[in-house]
C-alpha cells in the first residue's frame, strides 16, 4: 500500500520532487567536490614539500668549480661538518646559465626573465615531477625539462628544439620533454629557475661547457635555532639561504589561486546546506495538505511519517549518487587551476570523502525530512490540511498598504511579498551576496596586485617604465664597482636623449645580502640601495628616512628577526668588516617575503658583494599618457634591442612570476560558476514559487491581470532581493577581500596594503552582469506563467 | 432587450487518457442586458466549464461567446485579459484572495491594475469605501482576509469584482462556501446588483439561490435541456413572492429530472 502512495506521490508531484532531486544532487556535487579541494588546497604546500623530500634547510652557492671549490664552498663544507646543529647533509653540482647562452630551434631568441640553473634530474636533494604528478625517475640523453612559465613565454611545446651554447665554442642540442613540477624552485617567485637534464648530459657538460659552476646545499637540522643562527654566522655570500618554510611561501602566488578556490568552495557549502535546507522545508509544506487527509482517516503519525521519509529517502539516494558522480570532474575541474606548480595529494582518499560525505547528505536529508515531519504530531488533521497554519496570528502580516499608494500593483505585490515573506528570500539574498564576495574578492587582489602604486612594496620608487638589459646588469655585478653603475645609467639616459626622449632621471636599485646583528640576534637580509633615487620617495611605516651613511631602514620582518627598533645601532657585516648603523626607520616590502635592508645612497657598500640589480628605471620630464608612453617604450626598444623594456605593472608582473595571468582566468571561471550557481538557485526557486503559486496567479489572471503583469510581479521580486544581495555582497564585497586577500599580502611582508579598488568594476560592472544574468534567467523562466489557467485558483491554499 | 451576452454553438472537449470527453455539445443562448440568469443542472453536467468558457477564464474547443460586443473565443490571451479586467467581474465558490494583502488591498487591486475611465487613485479608494459601505464590511478593510468570516469574504469578493464597474458578472456557485444566513445576505447584494442594472450568470446547485434569479437554464449533458423563466423579482422581503417562486422552481426541477 505504501509503495503504491509512494509511486503515486513520486509521479503526481513530478515537478517538487524532481527540483528536490536536483537540489540534493547540486547540494552533493559542490559539498563533496569543495570539502575534497578544501582538503587537497590546505595540505597543498605541505604536501608537495614531503613528497619532493625537501630537506629543512637549503642554500645556494655559485663560483669556483667542481675540482676548485670556492671560498664559499669551503667555508661551507667546514661548517656543515663540524656543527652540532647539523644532522647531515647532501650536496648537488648544478651550472648557472644565462639567456644569450640558450637559443630556439637554431638561432631563435630565448626569453628568460632571471638566471636559470642546470641540473641533472636524479639529485640528492629532492625528487621531480612530471605535468601527470608522476615522479620523473629516468630522462633519455638529449631531453631536458623546462619551467612552465619558461615554455609558456617562449611560446615553446614538449618535442621542440633548444640549443644551449657556451662562450668556449660548446653547443649542445635539447629536446624540450616538457614541463616539470620542482618543489624548491618551481616558484615563479624565485629569483632563478631550473632545468633538469639527464645524468650523462649534465656530466659532460659540467666537464666542457665552461658554465659558471654552483653548489645546492641541503641539510637536515638537529636544532633549528642553532643551525640558523650559525648559519648566520657564517656569513655566506649565497644565490640563495632559506628553510623549508620559506621555501613555501615562495608558493604564496599559487595559494592565492588556492586561498580564492578555498573560499569560493567555502561559500558553496554555504549556499548548498541553506539550500538544501530550504527545499526540504519547502517540499514538506507542499505536502501539510495530503498529511492532514491521512491523520482524519485514521493513519497513525509515525505511518504518516515513515512514509514521507522512505519518500525523501529514495529522492536523497538517487540524488546523492548522481552528485557524487558529478563532484569528481567537478573537483578536478577547480584543482587544476591550484595543481599548475604544486603536486597534490591523489591517492584515492578524494573519492573516499566524496563518497563519504554522498551518504552524509542522505543522511541529512533524511533527517531534515524526520525533524520537519515532526510538526506531524502537534498538529490537528485540520491544521495540515491548512498547511501548517493553526489560523493564529499575533501580528498584521503585511507592513505595506496599497490604498493610496502611488505604487503599480505589480510593484507593491512584489515588495510586500518579500517584506512578509523574508526567510524565504534570505537564500536567495546571501546566495547573492556570497556571489558578489566571490568576485570581489579575486578582482581587488588583482587589480591591487596590477596597479602601479604596489611599485612601492617591492622596495622601488614610481617611474615611467623600466629597463632590463641583463648582459649588461650581469657586467655590472661582476665588476663590482659602484662607479660602473652611474656610468651605465648615463649611458642609458644619454642614449635616450639622443634619440629625443625627454628624460628626467634614470634610477637603479642595487641589491646585496648582508649579515645583520643585534647583539646576540643576527640575520642574512636580503637589502638594497637606490641609485640616483630620492630617499625619501620610498614608503616607510615609522620613522624617518635614512640619510647620514650610518643610518639605515629596515623592514618590519627583520626587525622582528633581530628584535631592533628605531634608534637602535645594529652592525652590518660587509666582507670581513663589520660596521655600526642607526636604525632610523621601519618599512614594508613584498620583496624576499618581506626581508629588506634600505642603505641611502651616500653609504659606502662593497659593490663586488652585489647580488643583483632590478634594472634601470626611467622618469620621463613630462609624465606621458597611455599612447605616448607606448611610443617611447616602442622607442626605447630600438633603440636598446637587446633590453626587455617594461611598463610598471609588467615589470611588478615579472616580479611575482605572471600569476596575474593565472588569476585572470580564475576570476573569469568564478564568475562563471558564480552567475551559474545564483541562476540555478534563482531558476529552481521560481519553479518552487510556481508550484506553490500556481493558485494566487490563477486568480490573478481571473481578476484580469495578464501574463506580462505576473511575469512582471514575479521578477521585480526577485530583482528587488536580488538588489538587496547583491548591494550588501558589493558593500560588504571589499571589506572582506582585505579580510582575506589581505592576510595573503602579509605573508608576502605587507601587512597595511592599501587594496586598489577599481570602483566601475567592482562596484558597477560586476554586480550589474550578475544582476542582468540572474533577472534574464528569471524572466525566461517566469514564461511558464503563460501556460496556467484561470482555472488554477481552486488550487490556492 | 439588448444582448450582454451571446453564445453560439459553443463546444468544451477534454481529451482525458486519449479519450475525448465532449463537456458542451453546440450550447447556444443569449442573455440581456440586466437578465440574473442561473445555470442549474445534475453534477458533471458541464455547468462550471459552461461557466468558464463563457467567461474567458477557459477556451471553447469552438463556438462564439459575444461579451461586451467582442468574440471573447478569438482574442489574444492578453486582450482576452483586459476583458476580464474591465468588461467583467467574477465571484469564486472559495474566497479567493491574496494572503500577503489586506481586504481592502485585495478589492483595489483590479482597480488600480485597470486604466479603465481614467479615475485617480482618491477616486478608486473612494468608490471601494462606497462599495464596502454597501456591502456592509467597512470594519474589515484593513484586516487580514484570515481575520474574516466566510460571508465577510465573499462580499470582499463581490466588492472586488465591481471594482471596474463590469457590464457582466460571473458567479460560480457563490453561496457553495457559506452558511445560510451568509447565503441569504450575498444573494441579497446580487439581487441588488441586478436591480442597478448589472447582468448576472450564475452556477448553482441551491434551489433557494436559483429561485431568486429571473431565469434559469437547466444543462444535462452539456446541451441545454430547460430553461424557466421567473421574471425579475422584486423586494428580496416578499417572503411570500419568493416562495412561490421556489415552489415553481422546483416543481420545474422535478420536471427536469433533478
Amino acid at each position: 500500500m505504501n509503495l503504491k502512495i509512494l509511486k503515486k506521490d513520486l509521479k503526481r508531484k513530478k515537478s517538487m520532487n524532481l527540483i528536490l532531486l536536483i537540489f540534493i544532487f547540486l547540494a552533493t556535487t559542490f559539498i563533496a567536490g569543495s570539502l575534497n579541494n578544501l582538503l587537497v588546497v590546505m595540505n597543498g604546500t605541505d604536501y608537495f614539500m614531503k613528497e619532493s623530500g625537501i630537506s629543512d634547510f637549503i642554500f645556494v652557492t655559485m663560483g669556483g668549480s667542481k675540482d676548485d671549490l670556492s671560498e664559499d664552498d669551503k667555508k661551507a663544507e667546514a661548517f656543515l661538518k663540524e656543527s652540532d646543529s647539523v644532522e647531515s647533509y647532501t650536496v648537488d653540482d648544478m651550472l648557472y646559465l644565462s639567456k644569450n647562452q640558450f637559443s630556439k630551434g637554431k638561432n631563435g631568441k630565448f626569453e628568460l626573465d632571471n638566471t636559470a640553473m642546470l641540473s641533472s634530474f636524479h639529485i640528492a636533494q629532492q625528487k621531480f615531477f612530471d605535468t601527470g604528478n608522476h615522479q620523473i625517475t629516468d630522462m633519455e640523453d638529449g631531453t631536458i625539462y623546462l619551467k612552465r612559465h619558461t615554455m609558456q613565454s617562449n611560446g615553446l611545446k614538449p618535442g621542440d628544439m633548444i640549443y644551449i651554447h657556451t662562450d668556449n665554442g660548446y653547443r649542445k642540442k635539447f629536446e624540450i620533454k616538457g614541463f616539470f613540477k620542482d618543489a624548491f624552485m618551481g616558484s615563479d617567485m624565485m629569483g632563478a629557475e631550473r632545468y633538469i637534464i639527464s645524468e650523462a648530459d649534465f656530466r659532460e657538460m659540467l666537464l666542457k661547457s665552461g658554465l659558471p659552476y654552483g653548489r645546492n646545499y641541503s641539510v637536515l637540522w638537529d636544532n633549528q635555532e642553532a643551525f640558523e643562527q650559525e648559519y648566520n654566522d657564517v656569513g655566506l655570500n649565497v644565490m640563495f639561504g632559506g628553510n623549508q618554510a620559506l621555501i613555501k611561501t615562495t608558493y604564496i602566488m599559487d595559494m592565492i589561486v588556492a586561498a580564492v578556490l578555498l573560499v569560493v568552495s567555502l561559500c558553496l557549502v554555504i549556499i548548498s546546506v541553506i539550500m538544501l535546507r530550504f527545499i526540504i522545508i519547502f517540499t514538506i509544506n507542499e505536502d501539510y495538505k495530503e498529511i492532514g487527509i491521512m491523520k482524519a482517516i485514521g493513519m497513525k503519525d509515525m505511518a504518516i511519517r515513515k512514509l514521507y521519509l522512505s519518500k525523501y529517502f529514495v529522492i536523497a539516494l538517487c540524488g546523492s549518487l548522481f552528485g557524487f558522480a558529478a563532484s569528481i570532474p567537478f573537483s578536478r575541474t577547480l584543482l587544476m587551476q591550484v595543481t599548475e606548480n604544486i603536486v597534490i595529494e591523489n591517492k584515492g582518499q578524494g573519492v573516499w570523502l566524496q563518497g563519504m560525505v554522498s551518504i552524509m547528505i542522505v543522511g541529512v536529508v533524511v533527517t531534515f525530512g524526520y525533524f520537519s515531519t515532526g510538526k506531524i504530531k502537534k498538529l490537528t488533521p485540520m491544521d495540515a490540511i491548512r498547511s501548517g497554519n493553526n489560523g493564529e496570528r499575533f501580528g498584521k502580516k503585511g507592513l505595506l498598504r496599497l490604498s493610496g499608494s502611488k505604487w503599480k500593483p505589480t510593484t507593491f505585490l512584489a515588495g510586500n511579498d518579500v517584506f512578509c515573506e523574508l526567510k524565504k528570500y534570505l537564500v536567495l539574498l546571501v546566495t547573492s551576496a556570497v556571489g558578489v564576495w566571490l568576485v570581489v574578492m579575486p578582482v581587488n587582489t588583482i587589480n591591487t596586485l596590477c596597479s602601479e602604486s604596489i611599485i612601492a612594496w617591492f622596495g622601488a620608487t614610481d617611474c615611467d617604465f623600466c629597463i632590463n638589459e641583463e648582459d649588461r646588469l650581469s657586467e655590472l655585478i661582476l665588476s663590482g664597482d659602484k662607479d660602473q653603475y652611474y656610468t651605465y645609467m648615463n649611458e642609458v639616459k644619454d642614449s635616450l636623449e639622443q634619440e629625443g626622449i625627454e628624460v628626467s632621471k634614470v634610477m637603479q636599485e642595487a641589491a646585496f645580502r648582508f649579515k645583520v646583528r643585534n647583539g646576540e640576534k643576527s640575520y642574512n637580509s636580503f637589502s638594497l640601495q637606490g641609485l640616483g633615487t630620492d630617499i625619501h620617495q620610498y614608503f616607510y611605516d615609522e620613522g624617518e628616512p635614512p640619510v647620514y651613511e650610518n643610518e639605515i631602514a629596515i623592514t618590519h620582518i627583520v626587525a622582528e628577526k633581530i628584535d631592533a627598533h628605531i634608534g637602535d645601532t645594529v652592525y652590518i657585516t660587509m666582507g670581513e668588516e663589520e660596521k655600526p648603523y642607526v636604525i632610523t626607520a621601519v618599512y614594508q616590502s613584498m620583496n624576499n617575503m618581506g626581508e629588506g635592508i634600505r642603505f641611502p645612497e651616500k653609504t659606502d657598500i662593497d659593490y663586488s658583494r652585489a647580488a643583483g640589480s632590478f634594472g634601470i628605471q626611467v622618469v620621463l620630464k613630462e609624465r606621458p599618457d597611455k599612447k605616448q608612453l607606448s611610443e617611447i617604450m616602442n622607442k626605447t626598444k630600438k633603440i636598446m634591442p637587446g633590453a626587455r623594456v617594461q611598463t610598471v605593472v609588467e615589470f611588478i608582473d615579472s616580479m611575482i612570476g605572471g600569476i596575474s595571468d593565472q588569476l585572470r582566468s580564475l576570476k573569469s571561471l568564478i564568475l562563471a560558476v558564480v552567475i551559474v550557481i545564483n541562476i540555478l538557485v534563482v531558476v529552481l526557486m521560481q519553479k518552487m514559487f510556481l508550484i506553490r503559486e500556481q493558485g494566487e496567479m490563477g486568480m490573478l489572471k481571473a481578476i484580469g491581470f495578464s501574463d506580462s503583469k505576473l511575469i512582471s510581479w514575479q521578477t521585480k521580486r526577485i530583482m528587488l532581493v536580488l538588489f538587496a544581495g547583491i548591494l550588501l555582497g558589493t558593500v560588504t564585497g571589499t571589506p572582506f577581500s582585505q579580510i582575506t586577500s589581505g592576510q595573503v599580502f602579509k605573508i608576502m611582508g605587507a601587512s597595511k596594503i592599501e587594496f586598489e579598488i577599481n570602483i566601475p568594476e567592482v562596484y558597477i560592472f560586476y554586480p550589474v552582469i550578475l544582476f542582468m544574468a540572474i533577472v534574464a534567467a528569471c524572466i525566461i523562466t517566469m514564461q511558464k506563467v503563460r501556460k496556467i489557467s484561470p482555472q488554477e485558483m481552486n488550487n490556492i491554499e | 432587450m439588448a444582448e450582454a451576452l451571446k453564445i453560439t454553438d459553443l463546444c468544451k472537449t477534454y481529451i482525458t487518457n486519449k479519450r475525448q470527453n465532449n463537456v458542451l455539445k453546440n450550447v447556444s443562448f443569449s442573455i440581456g442586458k440586466g437578465e440574473m440568469t442561473a445555470v442549474m443542472g445534475p453534477s458533471g453536467s458541464g455547468k462550471s466549464t459552461l461557466l468558464y468558457s463563457v467567461s474567458g477564464m477557459d477556451r471553447p474547443t469552438a463556438g462564439e461567446v459575444v461579451l461586451a460586443g467582442k468574440n471573447i473565443t478569438e482574442l489574444s490571451e492578453k486582450e482576452l485579459a483586459a476583458v476580464r479586467l474591465n468588461d467583467m467581474g467574477f465571484i469564486f465558490q472559495q474566497m479567493h484572495m491574496l494572503k500577503n494583502l489586506s481586504v481592502m488591498d485585495n478589492i483595489l487591486l483590479p482597480a488600480y491594475q485597470s486604466d479603465k475611465g481614467d479615475r485617480t487613485r482618491q477616486e478608486i479608494d473612494a468608490y471601494c469605501k462606497e462599495l464596502m459601505r454597501k456591502l456592509e464590511i467597512s470594519e474589515i478593510a484593513d484586516n487580514d482576509i484570515t481575520e474574516v468570516s466566510g460571508g465577510q469574504l465573499q462580499r470582499a469578493c463581490i466588492c472586488r469584482s465591481l471594482m471596474n464597474r463590469p457590464e457582466v458578472i460571473f458567479a460560480d456557485e457563490p453561496t457553495g462556501a457559506l452558511n445560510r444566513s451568509s447565503s441569504e445576505e450575498v444573494m441579497n447584494i446580487l439581487n441588488k446588483l441586478n436591480a442597478e442594472g448589472t447582468t448576472i450568470l450564475l452556477v448553482t446547485h441551491d434551489m433557494k439561490v436559483a429561485a431568486k434569479c429571473s431565469r434559469i437554464l437547466y444543462i444535462v449533458d452539456g446541451n441545454i435541456k430547460g430553461e424557466l423563466k421567473l421574471g425579475i423579482l422584486g423586494e428580496a422581503s416578499e417572503q411570500a413572492n419568493l416562495r412561490d417562486r421556489e415552489r415553481k422552481v422546483n416543481n420545474w426541477l422535478n420536471e427536469m429530472g433533478w
